[in-house]
């Protein structure tokens, strides 16, 4: 039989209540209509968990999935995925991380694992090319991330990669997070809490078999163009003196700038002070040039504080994302202290958004006298450091208001001053926002309302217009379109963009590569992955800019429709009033507010949803070959809409 | 002095741990993409991020002495290589390497020859880690 390249060609199936496992063969026909990752995922996920589950049941599904550029030497292409229910959502849960482990189980002979049950007590899954190993490990039930990893690969050997939970996963808390080789981590949607209820404490990878190319002689020509771009492309001098040098913590700057960086609570888009959590500011600290597996791009460090309080912190990062949650958002301006965070939430497998939020949020409550003093034992207030290192143990261990928070902000807002606090509760399906804001950038309002994830930057964020680039701009949306694409400040172009961009990660997350190349900087689009899909897997269609196009489409409905048949559907898709009723008080984006609902509607309609149910209309599920989905839909929704025949 | 002898040579602080060099190298002996099979091999602890352990071949000859039907030779530039037709499979040279860096693929031994001239692995290390 043919075999596709860049596959292993066999998908692991391990059951926790059982202790059985058992792989079976990659159907070439999902391959190429799903491509692998987030996609193949979305598809074993339809099928395989039943509506309703409870996402902390033993029938929620754990998948970590790789695509078929993993393990291939693809432009940054070490990461892979962990697809799931959300605890914290009971929407599509999904997160990816870098490191290197997910090369490992494509080097262990499957391209996704699947994982359902739950088991009797703590365990670690050990997979390597020939067995799957349940190990006991109660010693470990309580241990953090870091030690964790060091008994794993102690007792298994330096050559396996560790995915693992801490105390928060243990403790469910609703959006503790993964930690994986360390230091990165699948932080959003409560993935750890789905390890900690099925008791898998850990995933322990390593794998001697190759990944075998269809066209090798073609494929090393793309790889050559990789290494084009990123030593003497357009984008390779941007790329080094931004992400090569800073990492992500080079946003703080660029984005208070523009009026964008989150700022107590996401109040406001610009500090003062952000000189302080810069890039440049925690240069000071790095101890370490680090990357993930197989990246071009290289924005990892790991940072180490000598001095002062905090003395001993070493801790991968921090990330942007976290730079802005425990800095900008609580107005601490100590970079030493979100170092301190960062390593602190790691320990613990905490997500980092998250956590900033639900603590902003509670600051936010205590400042307009929603709480009183005495339901905590230390003070909520802007900027107080010791408070939130009290805030994040009480969160992990759901101790005192601390079990209130780890349900995150949606459910906490419900309890904390009676339901008045919810207009600042800030999330879009029960998770927490990221650090962005959509009055300074519109297409981020849309990009948020939108994420089958909820309030997510990851699945459709845009720069094209976040920072002007009219050249790509023209190129992937025409001459006449250029002028309202770049303009982040008004909402027309930006349904068009935001949609593109969904397409477009989809096939990212499906393949898989990171979002920097493909985000930032735009060195990746289509044409590229096109151009290396097809040497890589054969599959001939691959090849086509339009068919991957189709299947960014299928990819983005599967997901929604996922969330439709749990009930999540456009009523969900609304922002907090904070960015729709609030004008930015100060900074370059001042007096602006997003006006969601006119991107909605053209979002809707480029989509080819009805506008007035948020359903799929038929033809457009069956254009794209989700026909599967109708008959589950119908009987949900009653019958879906169709186009009217004249329009 | 003798003939300077080329070979690759690492600066273990610039190393960030891609491992793009081991996927290249693998990929430009075996096509295949393995760091199992790569003819360079590092061990990068991303715990610290540093590079911990690494093995090279350095071009050093062991091979050539232990090599029974002397498949094994050095070139003019100074590069130690397998003439695969003269090779028995015996896997001698293997074990007489001191860094442990000839890898048997399919029952034959391969070892670094620095890609002819141009070796892969320095090129496709964007940091300047590795160099002739």
């Amino acid at each position: 039989m043919f075999k596709l390249g860049g596959y292993a060609g066999k998908i692991l199936y391990v059951d926790l209540s059982k202790k059985k496992w058992w792989s079976e063969e990659l159907k070439q026909s999902l391959a190429k209509s799903f491509i692998g990752g987030t996609g193949l995922s979305a598809y074993l996920l339809w099928h395989l968990l039943g509506r309703g589950v409870d996402p902390l049941s033993p029938e929620n599904l754990l998948i970590i999935a790789t695509g078929p550029a993993t393990g291939a030497l693809s432009p940054s292409s070490g990461r892979f995925a962990v697809v799931s229910k959300s605890p914290l959502t009971y929407a599509w849960a999904e997160s990816h991380a870098g490191g290197a482990l997910g090369p490992q189980i494509k080097y262990a002979g499957y391209d996704l694992v699947v994982i359902r049950g739950c088991a009797e007590k703590p365990t670690v899954l050990a997979i390597d090319d020939t067995s799957v190993e349940f190990i006991k490990a109660e010693d470990l039930w309580g241990l953090d991330t870091e030690a964790t990893t060091d008994e794993v690969r102690a007792k298994l050997g330096k050559d396996y990669h560790v995915m693992c939970i801490g105390p928060a996963g243990e403790n469910l808390i609703k959006f503790a997070s993964i930690i994986v080789d360390y230091h990165r981590a699948l932080g959003r949607t409560g993935l750890g809490a789905v390890m900690g209820f099925k008791k898998l404490k850990a995933v322990a990878v390593r794998g001697s078999k190759g990944v075998e190319v269809h066209d090798p002689d073609k494929y090393k020509e793309v790889l050559e163009d990789f290494l084009w771009r990123n030593t003497k492309g357009p984008w390779a001098l941007p790329a080094k003196m931004s992400l090569w040098r800073y990492g992500t913590p080079n946003l703080v700057t660029v984005l208070n700038a523009i009026g964008r960086l989150p700022t107590k609570n996401h109040w406001t888009g610009y500090w003062e002070e952000a000189d302080k959590i810069s890039g440049e500011a925690l240069l000071r600290y790095r101890a370490a040039k680090t990357s993930c597996f197989s990246c071009a791009i290289m924005c990892k460090q790991v940072t180490k504080v000598e001095n002062g309080r905090y003395a001993g912190t070493v801790t991968g990062g921090p990330e942007y994302e976290t730079v802005f949650a425990f800095g900008s958002n609580l107005l601490i301006s100590n970079v030493e202290a979100v170092i301190y965070f960062n390593k602190l939430c790691n320990q613990l497998g905490l997500d980092t958004i998250s956590t900033g939020k639900v603590i902003s949020f509670l600051f936010e409550c205590y400042e307009k006298s929603f709480i009183s003093r005495d339901i905590v034992d230390f003070e909520p207030t802007w900027g107080n450091e010791e408070a939130v290192a009290k805030i994040i143990e009480a969160i992990a261990f759901r101790k005192g208001i601390g079990d209130i928070l780890a349900e995150g902000v949606a459910k906490a807002c419900k309890t904390i001053g009676d339901g008045k606090c919810c207009d600042f509760a800030l999330h879009v399906k029960g998770l927490e926002v990221s650090g962005q804001d959509p009055r300074a950038q519109k297409s981020v309002g849309l990009t948020w309302a939108i994420s089958v994830r909820g309030a997510d930057h990851l699945r459709s964020l845009t720069t094209v217009d976040e920072l002007g680039y009219r050249d790509v701009a023209a190129e992937r949306f025409g001459v006449d379109k250029v002028e309202c694409v770049c303009d982040r400040l008004t909402e027309e172009c930006k349904a068009l963009i935001v949609k593109d961009q969904e397409d477009f990660f989809a096939v990212v997350d499906s393949v898989i590569m990171c979002k920097y190349g493909t985000m930032w900087p735009p060195m990746y689009y289509f044409d590229f992955v096109a151009k290396l899909l097809k040497p890589l897997t054969g599959i001939e269609e691959f090849g086509n800019v339009k068919y991957l196009r189709l299947v960014g489409e299928r990819i983005a409905n599967l997901k929604r429709c996922f969330n439709l048949r749990e009930g999540i559907g456009m009523e969900s898709e609304k922002l907090p009033k904070r960015f729709t009723e609030e004008p930015m008080p100060t900074g370059p984006a001042k007096g602006y507010v997003c006006n969601l609902e006119d991107m909605l509607i053209e979002y809707y309609a480029l989509r080819g949803w009805d506008y007035r149910t948020g359903l799929p209309y038929v033809e457009t599920l069956n254009h794209l070959d989700l026909g599967f989905v109708i008959p589950v839909l119908e009987d949900i929704y009653g019958s879906l809409p169709r186009r009217s025949k004249n329009g | 002095m003798g003939l300077q002898i080329r070979s690759l040579k690492v600066d273990p602080n610039l190393c960030t741990g891609c491992y793009m060099c081991t996927l290249i190298c693998s990929f430009s002996k075996f096509k295949v993409f393995n760091p199992r099979l790569s003819l360079l091999r590092i061990d990068y602890n991303y715990k610290i991020g540093r590079l911990e352990g690494y093995a090279l071949c350095n071009q050093c000859g062991n091979c050539i002495s232990v090599c029974p039907t002397k498949a094994i030779y050095m070139d003019f530039s100074g590069i130690v290589r397998i003439e695969h037709s003269k090779c028995i499979k015996c896997l001698s040279c293997v074990s007489a390497c001191p860094n442990n860096v000839i890898v048997v693929y399919n029952g034959i031994p391969y070892k670094c020859d620095l890609c002819d001239g141009d070796p892969q692995c320095v090129k496709f290390c964007l940091v300047g880690a590795l160099h002739v």
